[in-house]
């Protein structure tokens, strides 16, 4: 895990940089990059835990769509059995039209019927930033499609 | 072409930036289909949305699906897509 993110990290000192989602968190800068890579499995995660190195899985809540910045966005919380932290996940909607309507019929889906989700990081960005992740997938199932051990098992299983 | 009719189990939006789709599963009787479905998010957005709304539709109500699709690579690409109770 840490090897892994050490690797990103020069692109997430970048992305971090520039992306004015992080305006609102004026300590993010490179200096913070180790502790962000370190975190993935500490506290920017800590709620949703990682089913693997960069998966999570929860339910969804708070989820919210606004501008920020000229772009629109959408973020939303996994919740893993009520944990105190949370995992905060955050994606671009004005990419692409589609995937973003596609996206939140989803997650809205997620909130309403109560689905776990498991999501992954956006491989083609290669960041994982405190504290949102940028959602690289999204697949969800109905509670009743695991079993009571399955469950137990990928929301208490930490990195 | 094929056709297959099942019930879907799950669906996953992946958001790689170069293959964009809606992944989808089907499941009859308890026995997992082999093939995993696409819809192209590629494709006409009022088309795909409404393939979209459909398959969530469907996942909550426990609906069957019948589905006609392509192979295309590793998935079979859908075209056709019929909800039913």
């Amino acid at each position: 895990m840490k090897a892994i993110m050490s690797d990103v990290a020069p692109i997430v000192a970048d992305e971090c940089a520039r992306d004015p989602l992080f305006a609102d968190y004026p300590g993010m800068n490179a200096s913070d990059t180790g502790s962000l890579g370190l975190g993935l499995g500490g506290r920017s995660a800590g709620g949703a835990r990682a089913l693997a190195t960069n998966e999570y899985v929860g339910f969804v809540t708070n989820l919210q769509i606004e501008q920020k910045e000229q772009r629109q966005t959408v973020r939303f919380q996994l919740l893993s059995n009520g944990q105190e932290e949370e995992a905060i996940f955050y994606a671009y909607l004005d990419d692409d039209i589609v995937f973003g309507a596609a996206l939140v019929a989803i997650l809205t889906a997620c909130v309403k019927n109560n689905w776990i989700v498991e999501t992954g990081l956006n491989s083609a960005r290669s960041t994982n930033l405190y504290p949102y992740v940028l959602v690289g997938s999204v697949k969800v199932r109905p509670l009743t499609a695991y079993s009571i051990d399955e469950l137990v098992a990928v929301v208490f299983t930490g990195p | 072409m094929s056709t297959y009719t099942g019930e879907v189990h799950e669906v996953e939006l992946a958001i790689d930036e170069n293959t964009k789709r809606v992944r989808f599963r089907l499941e009859e009787h308890n026995a997992q289909l082999e093939e995993s479905f696409m819809i192209d998010l590629a494709g006409k957005p009022v088309s795909v949305l409404a393939q979209m709304h459909l398959l969530l539709e469907a996942l909550e109500q426990g609906w069957r699906v019948e589905v006609r699709a392509h192979t295309s690579g590793q998935y079979e690409e859908v075209y056709w897509l019929k909800a039913s109770r």
